[in-house]
């Protein structure tokens, strides 16, 4: 009797099980809303860190997707990357159509290996391993775990479930277990409720969870992702990574762990060099020129080289192979900066920053080591902070460009860490300035003089095509003036000021556009303002979204046009004013003394703005689109015609 | 092809060699080196100079291996001339899998020189080169080099070892940057007999041979073996042009093919065929006509397929859109099989080899007559048709025959309609594999143009609102294009919704899109739509232009010099029907001229006509373009004849009212 039962149980069971396995997965049971404007839901993730120790922590990661259509592929496939410190232990997938009925299986073996180096770097010692299902009817729902082993705590993965655009979350989970005596710091952003902790005598588990969360669509002009998203980061008071072990709970122990262990010894130079260093600076009375001649130094002798290996991308080479190979990346490049610095006692930070034209601060209240993808150099001159960015040869001393430019960065030195804000320019100062005097010949071809004035954070613009020679700034100038039938007599650039507070440089081109005004019987046509025209920009209906102006910025075009003689100069001028909250637009035309002169303007202040407001700023840009390209209709007097 | 290669190797069961390595070395450094050379090749694009390159491939038995394999040498000395040039200073040298073994590379040397007030040398160290395994068939060894200033010299040198005995690697002249001197040698054994042609546009300078007399031992027995030498000066860089073919029909290279050996005993063996030879070896072979064959894996399902009382065309289509469906293309080329049809069948997942046999073989499978065509991809280069280059192919499409007409078929390409080739086919000719005595070259080109028609119709009324229709037809590879970029989007709706987004001055209301899976019918996009011309309406006159979307404002073909043939891939054409009614008492006061440019021959035509009645305004504009290919001296004629229509379509109508 008992056996039978046993029998019974078992194949109960089975049928359980088997009902389970048919219906789980299948699409069906996904509430409408989840699949509403998404290309993928999770169904379910778990994403589990186990940390024993310093060096032993495994994470497991258990996910459930399903793949609505093409353009949600991207969802369904797996990338993990692999190095010294962390080895990808297993993985075990299995793949269901749309009814949840499984389709085939998947393992490690089916993935495909491959270096991370990519085209930027000369070397990356990471690896990857991917797999992408060979499934292409939608929609599928592909299930699998995988377990990673890591003998590094110092980056734990985070958890950021809804970060990514178009995906909608069933369910999604954050667990994280240590010992109860391990300390270490939690950091939650956009996450309402606290951590569900549970303790026992050897462990202490938090939990966190997201459910039944829509997909969120990608919109223009919308504040970075990684503020709104939900994310939950992680950082052991005391950890170790490759090898080397620390402890920081704060930015400023982080500034000074990375400078001890990480920099300090790093800065010798070889005698020669400091001779040389010593001799360049040697009429030299003022630290800033001093700096200057340096930077230039190290500009002229220096390229740089992207090699990622050693501790985690995080150590530099030290200024030594640097002065000896003469090439090196953003940190040893500092680095190298900073020893030339010590030769003349100037003091300098060394600061990690989140580079990008999308402006990131390094989160002010979280230290940790995955903020931040380049550094920087900051020279705290008195009153005249100076920032140095030591990877580009050409960009002039003091200034940022928009890569790193009005961001809180952390400047590391033997004091600690220190938070400091990188420069910015205001939306007046980032001016580009144009004006044009034109003659309009007898056939309607235009001839004359551009001059454009770059500013700010404007300044490189066009400040790269002065390296350049004659053949490729003429392909850069048809480029930026793709104009029918424009050439260029000359191109010249002239820097205006060097000084970081006061940058600009000036750009010249000689330039004629044939048949540029169209005859047309008793008229014609002209487009005064043909050197900058603004794109439209999308109609977003029924925003979700804040609207995000990431950099204001100034431009001016003053253009004069000295008429031909059978032009009647009695034509109605035009003269628009725009204003938003977001910028103001000016279009002002009038003829004058056989000049048609047309001012344009338009000046956008970054911010951020209520949603509701983006409806205007699209009104906004939408009329500056049509003036931009609007026609002036000239009539030829009556002898003339 | 490959690994009856490596059979015959071992049928020669290879003992000794005699070859002792050598280092290509370059000639030592001098303050001359320094001076930039005078040339007309150098010019202001220049940002780095090769002085001076050396290649060498020569046979060796590998004792370790007891095989054969050739060593490739190279040596070259470049001058960076600006910072620019500062990349020369990176290399990636790139190992290939041949058969199951990779090429290997050692000896690798970098030096930099400079001057410092005398000529310093730096070496790069050994630790400074990066091996790396970039996926299962490449391996890369990288590295740059040390002290890299302006107008330094650095010399690269390396040693390749590669298990492809049968092809020596193509030398290639030109590159991206100009060469004052090339020189390439091959030491081939007098067993082998290669047919050496050069391409490009730029002759050889020099062309020395040379026998060495006993000098590679093979098989137990003295060979001897052709030492030649090709040599190039003053090669200017090669710049890409758009809308040109790839770029290796154009540079310079010399290319090696093994036509014939023989083997110790005397007899010879041909390798590079006639076209005969070809098509029985293709037809013959597992991978290829193996795959044609095997008609029974279609048998039981092509009642699936269609009815029996289905007319031929449409069983062929059938047969088409089945395998379409049931084998999705894995991105990867071939014009072998590399699944085999009938794995590619169960695991619905094939290359294009897979696909478009399975094709040909269910074709034959149902009675149709199908057959493969040879086809080498436009980025793959043009064939080589003076004799058979099996290896210059990288592609299969199939091409069928139903009631005497013929159609080219290529069933990896989800969007593709019956009949249609995709751009990538669109490259010179393909051939066409009857059976294994007959075969012939083909042209590939689409019968159906691409083009695009706009058909816009709606009124104004008095307060200068627009409100309207616009209807937009694709056909051909428009077609193709366009259904691939809808297809792109999650749903019809959000691809709309992007439309309407993005349609800057214009609103668009409400839109349809018809025939998107009906793939042998145009592609049909249909937009209500509303313009506000109320700025361009006054009390008595109104002004506007009636091209109210893809107005051509930039000319597509702006360069002040032409060196390669424009390649468009097909005909083009694109015209607007347009159909206005204007609000009441508006008089026409003046309007762009009709107007018809043609290019000599009718190569290209434009032509634009309009009429105004009883208050409606029609317009009729169509340009077309009645060639795929335009020579070099086409290319100014094309480029005003864009320029003289970018200036009509500026013009506006202008009416008043009385």
């Amino acid at each position: 009797m008992a056996r039978k039962l046993w029998l019974i149980l078992v194949l109960t069971g089975v049928i359980h099980l088997g009902l389970r396995g048919q219906n789980m997965y299948s699409v069906d049971l996904i509430n409408a809303h989840l699949k509403e404007r998404a290309d993928a839901t999770v169904r379910n993730e778990r994403v589990e860190i186990d940390m024993k120790s310093v060096n032993d922590v495994t994470v497991r990661i258990t996910r459930a997707v399903t793949v609505h259509n093409r353009s949600g592929e991207e969802h369904g496939s797996i990338e993990l990357y692999y190095n010294k410190s962390r080895k990808i232990k297993n993985v075990k997938g299995e793949i269901f159509n749309e009814f949840g009925v499984s389709i085939g299986k998947f393992s490690l073996k089916d993935f495909r290996d491959r270096s991370a180096s990519g085209q930027s770097n000369l070397y990356d010692d990471t690896r990857m391993k991917d797999y992408s299902p060979a499934v292409y009817n939608y929609p599928y729902t592909i299930v699998y775990s995988v377990e990673i082993k890591e003998n590094q705590n110092l980056l734990i993965p985070s958890w950021a479930p809804d970060y990514v655009y178009d995906v909608a979350i069933e369910r999604s989970s954050y667990v994280f277990t240590c010992r109860p005596t391990e300390r270490i710091r939690i950091h939650q952003q956009n996450y309402e409720a606290e951590a569900v902790v549970e303790e026992d005598a050897k462990t202490k588990t938090y939990t966190w969870e997201l459910k039944d969360i829509p997909a969120r669509r990608s919109e223009p002009y919308s504040p970075p992702r990684d503020l709104q998203a939900t994310r939950v980061r992680i950082v052991p008071e005391n950890f170790q990574y490759f090898k080397k072990t620390g402890h920081f709970k704060d930015w400023q122990e982080f500034g000074k762990w990375n400078y001890d262990y990480l920099l300090a010894d790093k800065r010798v130079l070889p005698e020669a060099t400091v001779q040389r260093v010593k001799e360049l600076t040697k009429d030299i009375d003022s630290p800033k020129e001093k700096a200057k001649a340096l930077y230039k130094y190290m500009q002229d002798k220096t390229r740089y080289i992207s090699i990622q290996v050693g501790i985690g991308g995080i150590e530099p080479f030290p200024a030594e192979t640097v002065d000896r190979l003469g090439y090196g990346d953003c940190k040893a490049l500092v680095n190298y900066m900073q020893s030339l610095l010590d030769v003349v006692n100037i003091p300098s930070y060394y600061c990690v920053v989140e580079a990008g034209s999308y402006k990131r601060d390094i989160t002010a209240d979280f230290a940790n080591v995955s903020d931040g993808n380049h550094i920087i150099l900051c020279i705290p001159f008195e009153n005249d902070t100076t920032w140095l960015e030591c990877t580009n040869q050409q960009i002039p001393f003091g200034f940022l460009s928009d890569f790193t430019d009005d961001r809180l960065v952390i400047a590391c030195s033997a004091e600690g860490g220190k938070i400091m804000r990188t420069p910015k320019f205001s939306h007046e100062a980032s001016l580009q300035y144009r004006e044009g005097h034109f003659n309009i010949l007898a056939d309607g071809s235009l001839e004359g003089r551009l001059k454009t004035t770059f500013s700010g954070g404007q300044f490189d613009n066009h400040y790269y095509n002065s390296f350049m020679n004659q053949q490729e700034q003429t392909k850069n100038a048809k480029k930026w003036y793709d104009i029918d039938h424009i050439s260029f007599r000359k191109i010249d650039y002239e820097m205006i000021s060097a000084d970081k507070d006061s940058i600009a440089i000036c750009e010249t081109l000689d330039l004629a556009i044939k048949n540029y005004v169209v005859k047309s019987g008793t008229h014609a046509i002209l487009h005064p303002n043909i050197f900058n025209q603004a794109r439209p920009i999308p109609a977003t209906r029924n925003r979700t979204n804040e609207l995000y102006i990431n950099r204001g910025y100034t431009d001016i075009d003053i253009m004069h046009y000295t008429l031909p003689d059978d032009i009647d100069t009695s034509t109605m001028p035009v003269n628009k004013r725009l204003e938003t909250e977001m910028g103001i637009y000016e279009l002002r035309i009038a003829i004058s003394n056989g000049i048609l002169t047309s001012y344009r303007m338009i000046q956008l202040r970054e911010g951020t703005y209520p949603q509701e407001k983006y409806a205007e700023f699209y009104q906004f840009m939408t009329e500056i689109y049509s003036s931009d390209r609007g026609k002036y209709n000239l009539s030829i007097k009556k002898d003339n015609r | 092809m490959m690994y009856r290669f490596f059979a015959l190797v071992w049928i020669f069961q290879v003992l000794l060699a005699n070859t002792q390595a050598q280092t290509n070395e370059l000639p030592s450094i001098s303050f001359r080196d320094f001076e930039i050379p005078s040339s007309p090749i150098i010019d202001s694009t220049s940002h780095a100079v090769v002085i001076l390159e050396k290649g060498r491939s020569d046979i060796q038995v590998d004792d370790g291996e007891r095989e054969l394999r050739v060593i490739h040498r190279y040596g070259v000395r470049i001058k960076i001339l600006d910072k620019e040039g500062f990349d020369k200073a990176n290399y990636v040298i790139p190992l290939y899998k041949i058969g199951n073994k990779f090429e290997t590379v050692s000896q690798i040397r970098g030096y930099t020189h400079y001057i410092d007030g005398k000529i310093q040398t730096v070496e790069m160290d050994k630790g400074a080169i990066f091996h790396e395994k970039m996926n299962e068939f490449v391996n890369l060894s990288k590295f740059t080099l040390p002290n890299i200033t302006e107008n330094c010299i650095i010399d690269i040198e390396y040693e390749i070892q590669s298990p492809d005995i049968f092809n020596y690697r193509t030398w290639e002249y030109q590159d991206d940057i100009p060469k004052l001197y090339s020189e390439y040698t091959a030491i081939i054994p007098a067993l082998y007999n290669y047919n050496v042609t050069l391409t490009g546009f730029y002759k050889l300078t020099d062309e020395r041979s040379r026998l060495l007399k006993d000098y590679f031992l093979l098989n137990g027995r003295r060979q001897d073996c052709s030492q030649l030498t090709y040599i190039m000066k003053d090669i200017p860089a090669f710049h890409e042009e758009s809308y040109m073919l790839a770029p290796k029909n154009y540079k310079s290279a010399i290319n090696f093919e093994l036509m014939q050996y023989y083997s110790t005993n005397g007899a010879r063996q041909n390798l590079t065929k006639e076209w005969k030879d070809v098509d029985r070896e293709l037809l013959s072979n597992r991978s290829f006509g193996g795959q044609i064959n095997r008609e029974n894996n279609f048998k039981h399902i092509l009642p699936e397929m269609y009815a029996d009382g289905d007319s031929e065309e449409v069983k062929a289509r059938k047969i088409y859109r089945y395998i379409k469906n049931q084998i999705k293309w894995n991105r990867i080329y071939g014009k072998y099989s590399q699944f085999g049809v009938k794995e590619a069948l169960e695991r619905r997942n094939g290359n294009v080899g897979d696909i478009n046999l399975a094709l040909i073989s269910a074709c034959g499978a149902a009675g149709i007559e199908a057959y493969p065509v040879l086809v080498s991809t436009r980025e793959n280069g043009l064939p080589k048709t003076i004799h058979p280059v099996i290896s210059d192919f990288n592609y299969l499409v199939a091409q069928v025959r139903v009631n005497g007409k013929n159609y080219f078929l290529d069933a990896s390409e989800e969007n593709l309609p019956f009949g249609l080739l995709p751009l990538r086919c669109i490259n010179g000719s393909g051939r066409i594999i009857y059976s294994k005595k007959s075969s012939e070259w083909i042209k590939l080109e689409n019968e159906i143009n691409a083009s695009t028609h706009f058909d816009i119709t709606g009124n104004i009324d008095e307060a200068g609102q627009f409100k309207g229709n616009i209807r937009i037809t694709y056909q051909g590879l428009d077609a193709l294009n366009h259904r691939n970029y809808i297809r792109r989007f999650s749903s019809l709706n959000t691809y709309i919704e992007e439309r309407m987004n993005n349609s800057a001055n214009m609103k668009i209301e409400d839109g349809d899109i018809y025939q998107l899976d009906s793939l042998d019918n145009n592609l049909v996009e249909s937009y209500e739509v509303s313009m506000d011309f109320s700025d361009n309406i006054g009390e008595k006159n109104f002004a506007f232009n009636p091209i109210l979307i893809n107005r051509m404002t930039k000319n597509p073909f702006n360069l002040e010099e032409r060196s390669y043939p424009v390649d468009l891939g097909s005909k083009q054409k694109e015209s607007y029907t347009i159909s206005i009614q204007l609000p009441k008492g508006f008089h026409i006061e003046r309007q762009p001229k009709n107007t018809a440019l043609a290019l000599p021959e009718s190569a290209a035509r434009y032509t634009y006509q309009s009429q105004y009645e009883e208050g409606r305004l029609m317009l009729k504009q169509e340009l077309a373009l009645n060639k795929a290919i335009y020579e070099v001296d086409e290319y100014f004629h094309l480029k005003e004849f864009y320029s003289r229509i970018i200036q009509h379509q500026k013009v506006d109508f202008a009416f008043t009212k009385k």
